[in-house]
């Protein structure tokens, strides 16, 4: 048996970089960022003191005649160095160093980011000379996979220049404005001067300090660099910080509402270099309210470094992140109450939705959320502290329920808003307290029995009132109750409602529905609605004692219509011409 | 969302910034409601469909059944009166749904399945479609109460070619692993999802469905004391890990729950309650559900079972919890009691109503197993 190596076809692997690892050429120039900053680091790192004295280092970007050059004045290749890290795949200068080394001082780790240069040249030229030789050399690779090694004649300064010319089809990824977007995406945090030599101009393109890593952040200049980032007026910025991912950034609040499912595509820098903009990894989910920068310097970045590992550091990191999010939130609504209300006016469903999905948000945040009731808008501090019994009901009931308990004074919660009914489950548990959903029951016990001997004197309007509503299918019964200006009060609950509506599919449907639907509604069981009649009232009270049939039958099913077009219910049987034909009899009696 | 009409844009103002399930469901069904007061066909059709669609992916499919004749009312209607169909594809996509459904409910008998198919067969015939997809899903409803018309349907559903109304392929992979499976030829239904579990065909419901069914395989061979190698149950853990956030997320059909929590108790079950604790209400939300509300039933009895013959048993449960109790105790045998009968009822309806025994057969198997 004999061993064999692999033979790796480089034009193959470029077309793999370019189609599958990295998302676009554009990333050729934060490779060559990428490897300019881990010079400069390792010449820091393997020099003296003595030898850094005055050092400064330098990333110069010259774009003349369609063509780039790219200079650093970090640690440079020996011949050595240039056979074993320019012309091995996979191998890199940082390869020798531990993890640890690599987290805290490098970028680069991989040894393919010089390849990305192909994707937009057919020729990559490297003239390095490296801090320990005074030879300098010049290295010519190909995609072939060929390349070329010889001392170079002339001068050179210790550091390494990349020069490369644009495939004809690449054309637009030299052009000035291009390259200077580009390295101001890529760089704009990075800690070494990156000077862009264009068009007869020299521009620095980085920020030399960066505005929430100054000693006194200054909101208005954070605010002035999110505008300049992200072209957005941003309604606040909160300054991050995170000591498990070494990080340092800014979020901003939006000024507009977002789904809570909407990624809002994070920068995140990795030692200042930019990994991705599409961070949605690195706040925790219910973040999803703000658009951050942050600048790491302990994360793994995966092999494209377009996003990171999921690993412990990374989740430490979100979770304090997070932290310093919840924290500004709740010394907002502490020590500034009017920001907060306009925080909560444009965002106040995403709170919502944090506080139902994460307890501790939910802790932080039920106090300040409001919550439409028969008394007003109250907060939940204001509910679980009314010492009442909290019954809640979906937005259809609330609107015919919400005048009956109004007038008894009771507490009766609106949970037609969003998430509302989560939340009250969720305070429920927290604070130990029944929370009910409104049911026949509990309208059962507001709507007083009528005595024995009030009862009796009932019957023959009850029997008159179930004669005249029979077609409509309602149950009908004789309570009391306040107002007492209400005659009727007309009640369905749920599962009545899931069998009208069954009824209802069932009246309009064919031989090929119509044995499923029946199927359907025996399982759901026949159930009614039930219009209750009011004992205090004086127009009910007459008629109880009236004696004509035919003017209590009409006045009945007047009464019933009004209830429901009062509670805003579906009108099915014609009832709108039903109404309008027995006023104009009643009219008509009376004239 | 917009509509060109301001009255439904009013209500539809929230409708971006919300969440799939109940909040969006009772949005369109005020739309719904008004199209309906304002006679307004097209849109009595197309919040219907909207709804249908929301409720059949996010809430309990029943409503879809409620609402669906009433669009082909509307829409027969509207073809009488203007010779124009609007949203007839959109409808033809959402009586593939009830076909598929079908087999969820115990409601739905064999002469009426016959009766939908063939109403649904001739509408997507008028329409210029095949009923690829429909006869695959009859195969379906079929496969446990009449295997030869099972077999009738599959063929059907072979000799029928894909057209602009079939399933996707990820779904249709799907739906074949799943008869196949079902029919327990398990190499061929392994070697035809082949794409599935390489993940190199997907949308939004696969492969977490395929998981599933992969798993209530191997959940059913547990129960049944036959040993499951130790690469499945690994690559077990991992579905269910995908499938349980595919559910958190609302992601997934929510019928399919029980099978997740089947499989947490026999394989997982350090993972069930937390399953439980999350979806405690669901018998009472997807009651008429009979196929979800049956395997959550059982999959609480085997928890219950798991627990080790103890009559209580402290837990911190949400109120909306049917034997929600304050003080955190439970009574397990009331609770087994309670789901068993849930369990039977649906078991004894799917025997009646469809000659399916499937569902009995788990049923013993469930009441059988000694952990």
């Amino acid at each position: 048996m004999s061993d064999y190596r692999f033979k790796v076809n480089l034009s193959g692997m470029i077309e793999i970089l370019s189609d599958h690892l990295y998302s676009s050429p554009d990333v050729y120039i934060r490779e060559l960022l990428q490897n300019a900053v881990d010079a400069v680091v390792a010449r820091k790192k393997n020099s003296s003191p003595a030898d850094l004295a005055g050092y400064e280092g330098n990333i110069d970007v010259y774009l003349e005649d369609n063509t780039l050059r790219f200079i650093d004045n970090g640690i440079g290749l020996t011949d050595e160095e240039i056979h074993k890290f320019l012309s091995i795949i996979g191998e890199s200068s940082k390869k020798q160093l531990d993890e640890a080394a690599l987290r805290s001082d490098y970028i680069g780790k991989f040894g393919i980011g010089l390849l990305s240069c192909f994707m937009v040249s057919n020729e990559i030229v490297v003239k390095t000379r490296s801090v320990r030789s005074e030879d300098a050399f010049i290295w010519i690779g190909k995609p072939d996979g060929t390349y070329t090694l010889e001392k170079y004649a002339e001068p050179h300064d210790v550091g390494t220049e990349i020069i490369l010319t644009p495939k004809p089809e690449c054309l637009a990824y030299f052009e000035p404005e291009r390259v200077k977007d580009l390295l101001l995406h890529y760089g704009q945090i990075l800690p070494y001067p990156v000077i862009l030599h264009a068009e007869g101009e020299s521009e620095r393109i980085n920020s030399p300090v960066l505005p929430w890593d100054k000693k006194n952040v200054d909101k208005a200049e954070l605010l002035a660099y999110g505008f300049e980032m992200f072209k957005t007026k941003f309604f606040d910025a909160i300054v991050l910080r995170s000591e498990a991912g070494d990080a340092t950034g800014v979020a901003y609040i939006l000024p507009y509402q977002v789904h809570s499912s909407a990624k809002q595509n994070h920068l995140v820098y990795l030692k200042n270099m930019l990994v991705t903009e599409k961070g949605d990894d690195i706040l925790p989910e219910w973040a999803f309210f703000t658009k951050c920068i942050i600048n790491s310097q302990n994360l793994r970045p995966t092999a494209s470094r377009e996003g990171f590992y999921n690993d412990d550091v990374l989740e430490k990191t979100r979770a304090e992140l997070g932290k310093c999010i919840t924290d500004y939130l709740v010394s907002m609504a502490h020590d500034n109450h009017a920001l907060f209300e306009s925080f909560m006016h444009i965002h106040e469903l995403a709170i919502r939705s944090i506080a139902c999905a994460n307890d501790e948000m939910f802790d932080t945040f039920i106090d300040e959320l409001f919550f439409h009731t028969t008394k007003g808008y109250l907060t939940g501090r204001e509910l679980r502290t009314s010492g009442e019994d909290l019954v809640y009901a979906d937005i259809s009931e609330f609107k015919h329920l919400s005048q009956i308990f109004m007038a008894q004074g009771r507490l009766l919660i609106n949970a037609g808003y969003v998430y509302t009914t989560d939340l009250l489950d969720k305070l429920s548990v927290k604070f130990d307290l029944p929370i009910t959903k409104v049911s026949v029951d509990i309208i059962d016990d507001m709507l007083v029995d009528i005595s024995p001997s009030d009862s009796e004197t009932c019957v023959e309007f009850l029997t008159i009132a179930e004669e005249a509503l029979k077609g409509y299918k309602v149950n009908v019964d004789m309570k009391r109750f306040v107002p007492s200006d209400m005659p009727a009060f007309y009640y369905i609950d749920d599962d009545v409602m899931l069998y009208q509506q069954v009824q209802d599919a069932l009246s309009q449907s064919d031989d090929a529905f119509s044995g499923i639907l029946q199927e359907f509604a025996a399982t759901v069981g026949e159930s009614y609605p039930t219009v209750f009649f009011n004992f205090n009232n004086p127009v009910i009270r007459n008629l109880i004692n009236c004696k004509d049939r035919k003017l209590i039958s009409d006045i009945v099913t007047v009464l019933y219509i009004q209830t429901l077009l009062a509670g805003d219910f579906q009108l099915r049987n014609n009832e709108l011409g039903t109404l309008n034909f027995k006023l104009l009899e009643l009219f008509d009696r009376c004239i | 969302m917009r509509d060109s009409n301001p009255e439904y844009n009013s209500l539809l103002a929230t409708i971006d910034l919300l969440p799939r399930g109940r909040q969006r469901i009772e949005i369109f069904q005020k739309c719904v409601d008004l199209a309906d007061k304002n006679k307004d066909k097209e849109r009595q059709i197309k919040y219907r469909l909207i709804l249908m669609d929301e409720s059949c992916l996010h809430d309990d499919s029943l409503k879809a059944y409620i609402v669906f004749p009433v669009v082909l009312k509307i829409s027969d209607e509207l073809f009488e009166e203007t010779g124009m169909r609007p949203y007839l594809d959109n409808i033809l996509w959402q009586y593939k749904w009830l076909i598929e459904d079908a087999r969820f409910f115990y409601q739905v008998k064999q002469d009426q399945f016959e009766k939908l198919l063939n109403d649904a067969v001739i509408r997507f015939r008028n329409a210029g479609y095949g009923s690829r997809s429909s006869y695959l899903h009859a195969a379906r409803y079929y496969v446990y109460s009449d295997p030869a018309k099972a077999d009738e349907y599959y063929n059907l559903f072979l000799a029928t070619p894909r057209d602009g109304r079939s399933d996707c392929m990820a779904c249709e992979k799907h739906a074949e692993y799943d008869f196949l499976l079902s029919k327990g030829r398990y190499l061929i239904a392994m070697h035809k999802a082949e794409p599935l579990f390489e993940g190199r065909l997907r949308c939004a419901d696969v492969p977490p469905l395929t998981y599933l069914s992969f798993m209530l395989y191997y959940s059913q061979k547990k129960l049944r004391g036959e040993e499951v190698p130790e690469e499945v149950m690994r690559t077990m853990t991992i579905y269910a890990a995908l499938c349980r956030k595919a559910f958190t997320e609302k992601n997934l059909v929510i019928e399919n729950l029980g099978v997740l929590l089947t499989y947490y108790v026999l394989f997982e079950p350090n993972k069930a309650l937390n399953l439980i604790k999350r979806f405690a209400d669901y018998t009472e939300k997807y009651q008429y559900n009979s196929y979800g509300v049956f395997y959550f039933s059982t999959g609480m009895m085997l928890f219950i079972k798991y627990l080790g013959g103890r009559d209580k048993y402290m837990m911190k449960m949400e109120p909306s919890f049917r034997f929600y109790n304050p003080d955190n105790t439970y009574d397990l045998p009331e609770m087994y009691e309670y789901y068993q009968s849930q369990a039977e009822k649906i078991a004894e309806g799917f025997i009646e109503s469809q000659n399916n025994g499937s569902f009995k057969k788990h049923l013993e198997l469930v009441t059988g197993f000694e952990g």
